[in-house]
């Protein structure tokens, strides 16, 4: 994302706190016109907290929340959630469950021509025209999370919100349907937040990933660079499976174990580096410059598995490799290291 | 959920626009529509303090001269006399409606179906016709005494008193006990009896040990409930001549010119049933723990009576004679052969449309005074709106006699314009049955998420709109069922009428206690027969959307 555009959606310094503890602390998040951004965090991180600041069904403690340039929250100014255009789709869909699907679709909408039109436009968009005329109750869960998505969007918000929108599927619809939404939010080409807890889903559907742990963000990134260069050691235990080997940096490049790195970013002095599991690759056949290490188990998983080797002085490393490669317990591997590697300073 | 109590910010950053940041974050939250909605909850709950605290002051005013007067021996035996009275409603109650519960819901009883319908169906004869019932069956000159004339009696016996007042009320309060026993048998889950069995206890002992003991909760609440019924009786006590303190309530205000005798004999009423309340509410909360699953528990198979089978049976049917069958022949043969009938019905039609208007009027209030209540409470919780729902209660535990005497004592002498009008009768019969609305409306928005208001307001409605488009509509049928409860109600209510209803207006409750008074049986006969048929329906509905939910 290119931040020369104005941000759709500013947030500065927000607080929130409940019974004397700090759910929000001292957000700062800016979302761009057209951007999905997913808000992740393990729950009880405050990101809820955060979506409901900004539809305005909490009011902060301190801080301003601007939207496409005006003031909603903070300052001495509070606009109800009915005049922020802020479109809002919920974990449980909150559909009105007394309405048809069309009369769900058309709630936020005007009387007259407006309505219409917008009303079957929305469904097209969702692939739901044909139902129009059902109860919420009739449909399946996916087809009430795409109402609930056509619903929010019909009166064209300037931000949309979604609250754990997967949540309540079973995992093979959830995969789907992620795919399905990103492409209809897409076409719509709106401004959006999406919480979530689930890693895969932030990394594999936003533009950028907001880490929040503990009522701050931590990281705002691209999803690669949150996977691969998280900015702390709790991002990095958060997004993935942290394994830290101590090194020595200096410069550009740090040593290890494994041998002379290359770092992505300088450092100096006794560090500990992040290798994922996946930036290790076992090279069974060859023995190169005397590292060498032993198969200790081997973790079948289908399409992969996970090797768990032991270092000449015992310390054990976890690597993930094709379950296509023979290996038994008790071989004798070597392995390189994928790409540049962060490091991290001691606490 | 947003803490009541503002706090001040101690973030030290400077507020900007010279508005202090806590007041941003606290107070613009409230809305005019919270607003509003808390001034008419404030205005309700003001009006149900009203009463029972005017009562209260005004038996005060008397000083040292109130004690020698409620210490009196008099009053110490009228007050011996209502607790003796609710006390042996309470019991008999359980005696009927626990084993009818028991046999109804798990046993191989014949007719079990039967009796299932019957059963509550007492609920529906207003006690005081009942009395009139007994009066006319077994009083000195009635039925019976009709039959036994050709055998040279000419009079019976005296029934009036405590021992007919106490049967006629346990005949027709029994429902009371007999309705959340039984939903608590059906609540119960069949594995643990069956449970109780598998560790080798027999039957009985499964049925002493295991079931009995976790009905106490919902027999007791409901046992409180027939209690304080009895305790705020007028008519049956009236009728059986009978010195309770509503009775005394009553006698007093009619002929004393010192009212403050009338007003604490008042006050201790209302201190009794505060007590049966208090009782009653902490009954109801284990009530609810003891409740398992979600209602959807597995029924067992029924209990083999065995030789049992058919003295239960008899049990059953001397219950519905007694309760159902008496009564309503002996008002019909009032109604049909009684002399005075047919030329005493000019007032009828009147007192029907009175009832119906005023059973209209009340529910309708009532359900817009509970409302605000309700709402503040499922939708903003905190402290204040907590106290708002429990002090809803207090009209309830203010009896008819003692809230309609202190209306006729704030009436006359702060309200004389309002005093016996039409809109102050409404106002009391608001304030008595606000608990009853408050109690549906609460349970009803319950089941209605707030996050389809949220999801309305996001779509640009304000609060008002989400509530008129969304929950409103989602919480009607439960709403309704509680304004048709209070309709019931107010339709068989007699001391507020009798003592707060504008000159000339009269109700079928009314028609009967006058015709009584004139022992006119006949006229009296037919409005109560009139006044069973207007309830029956209603409280059929009632039972037919409460027993449907309790099936799922």
């Amino acid at each position: 994302m290119t931040p020369i555009l104005s941000p759709a959606l500013s947030i500065t310094g927000l607080r929130k706190r409940f019974d004397g503890t700090h759910v929000v602390d001292d957000v700062d998040l800016d979302v761009y016109p057209g951007e999905l951004l997913a808000l992740l965090g393990p729950s009880g991180c405050g990101k809820t907290t955060t979506l409901r600041l900004i539809a305005g069904f909490e009011t902060p403690d301190g801080g301003r929340i601007v939207i496409t340039g005006e003031p909603v929250a903070g300052q001495g100014r509070f606009i109800p959630p009915e005049r922020r255009r802020v479109g809002m789709v919920f974990q449980e869909y909150a559909l009105f469950p007394h309405l048809s699907v069309e009369a769900n679709v058309g709630f936020g909408l005007g009387r007259g021509n407006d309505r219409t039109q917008r009303v079957p436009e929305m469904l097209r968009l969702v692939g739901l025209g044909d139902v129009a005329d059902r109860l919420p109750g009739e449909l399946s869960g996916g087809q009430q999370q795409r109402v609930a998505v056509a619903r929010a969007l019909a009166p064209a918000p300037d931000v949309l919100l979604l609250d754990e929108p997967f949540s309540n599927l079973d995992q093979a619809l959830r995969v789907r349907l992620r795919g399905e939404i990103r492409d209809i939010l897409r076409a719509a080409n709106v401004t959006t937040i999406l919480v979530t807890h689930d890693q895969d889903e932030a990394l594999g559907i936003a533009d950028r990933v907001a880490v929040m742990l503990d009522g701050r963000i931590r990281q705002v990134d691209t999803p690669e660079t949150i996977y691969r260069a998280p900015s702390d050691r709790r991002v990095a235990a958060f997004v993935g499976d942290m394994q830290l080997i101590p090194g020595d940096a200096a410069g550009d490049r740090v040593d290890t174990c494994l041998g002379s790195l290359l770092l992505r970013s300088p450092a100096h002095g006794t560090v500990e580096v992040l290798v994922r599991p996946e930036m290790l690759r076992i090279d069974a056949s060859a023995v190169p410059h005397g590292q060498r290490l032993t198969v200790k188990e081997r973790r079948f998983a289908g399409p992969v598995c996970t090797v768990v080797l032991a270092m000449a002085d015992g310390t054990a490393l976890r690597a993930t490799c094709s379950s296509a490669v023979d290996m038994a317990v008790g071989d004798a591997v070597s392995v390189s290291v994928l790409g540049p590697v962060v490091c991290y300073g001691p606490d | 959920m947003i803490p009541a109590t503002p706090s001040t910010a101690t973030d030290g950053r400077p507020a900007a626009a010279g508005e202090p940041d806590w007041l941003a974050g606290r107070w613009r939250v409230q809305s005019p529509f919270t607003v509003g909605l808390w001034a008419l909850a404030a205005l309700t709950i003001t009006l149900v303090l009203i009463p029972p605290a005017y009562l209260l002051m005004r038996a005060l005013q008397a000083g040292d001269g109130l004690w020698p007067l409620v210490f009196r021996e008099r009053t110490v035996v009228v007050i011996g006399n209502t607790i003796l009275l609710a006390v042996s409603v309470g019991i008999g109650g359980i005696v009927l409606a626990v084993p009818l519960a028991w046999l109804t819901t798990r046993t191989d009883l014949p007719l079990r179906r039967v009796w299932q319908v019957l059963a509550p169906l007492p609920l529906v004869i207003p006690s005081y016709a009942g009395a009139l019932a007994v009066i006319g069956m077994l009083g000195p000159r009635g039925l019976l005494q009709g039959w036994l004339e050709p055998l040279g009696v000419d009079r019976l016996p005296d029934l009036y008193g405590f021992p007919f007042a106490a049967i006629t009320l346990i005949l027709f309060t029994y429902p009371y006990i007999y309705l959340p026993a039984r939903a608590a048998l059906l609540g119960l889950d069949a594995s643990q009896e069956e449970a109780a069995l598998s560790l080798g206890r027999g039957r009985l002992r499964a049925l002493f040990g295991v079931t009995l003991p976790q009905l106490r909760p919902a027999v007791g609440a409901g046992t409180l409930l027939a209690v304080l019924y009895a305790m705020s009786d007028f008519g049956v006590v009236t009728l059986m001549r009978y010195d309770v303190l509503t009775r005394v309530i009553y006698t007093q205000y009619r002929s004393a010119f010192d009212r403050t005798l009338a007003s604490a004999l008042a006050v201790i009423l209302i201190g009794l049933a505060l007590v049966i309340l208090f009782g009653e509410f902490r009954m109801r909360r284990r009530a609810a723990f003891y409740r398992v699953g979600t209602g959807a528990a597995r029924q067992p198979r029924p209990v083999p009576l065995g030789r049992w089978r058919w003295p239960a049976f008899a049990f059953c049917i001397l219950v519905a004679v007694a309760a159902l069958g008496v009564p309503i022949l002996t008002l019909v043969w009032w109604m049909i052969s009684g002399t005075s009938a047919l030329s005493n019905l000019e007032n009828l039609p009147g007192a029907i449309g009175g009832s119906l208007t005023l059973a209209l009027l009340a529910a309708v209030a009532t359900t817009l005074a509970a409302l605000p209540i309700s709402i503040l409470g499922v939708r903003r919780g905190g402290r204040v709106a907590d106290l708002f729902d429990r002090l809803s209660y207090v009209g309830w535990a203010v009896p008819g006699i003692a809230l309609a005497l202190a209306f006729v004592f704030i009436g006359a002498r702060y309200l004389p314009g309002l005093y016996q009008t039409m809109p102050l009768l409404i106002v009391a019969m608001a304030i008595r049955h606000l608990a009853q609305s408050v109690g549906a409306s609460r349970a009803a928005l319950l089941q209605v998420s707030p996050r389809l208001e949220d999801a309305a307001r996001t779509l640009g409605r304000h609060p008002l709109g989400a509530l008129r488009a969304v929950t409103l509509p989602l919480a009607w049928p439960g709403i309704a069922t509680g304004a048709l409860l209070v309709a019931i109600t107010v339709l068989k209510e007699l001391p507020m009428t009798l003592l707060l209803a504008p000159t000339g207006f009269g109700t079928i409750a009314t028609e009967i206690w006058t015709a009584t008074g004139a022992g006119q049986y006949g006229r009296a006969a037919t409005a109560a027969v009139v006044l069973i048929m207007l309830t029956v329906i209603p409280t059929l509905l009632l039972n037919g959307r409460t027993g449907s939910r309790t099936r799922h």
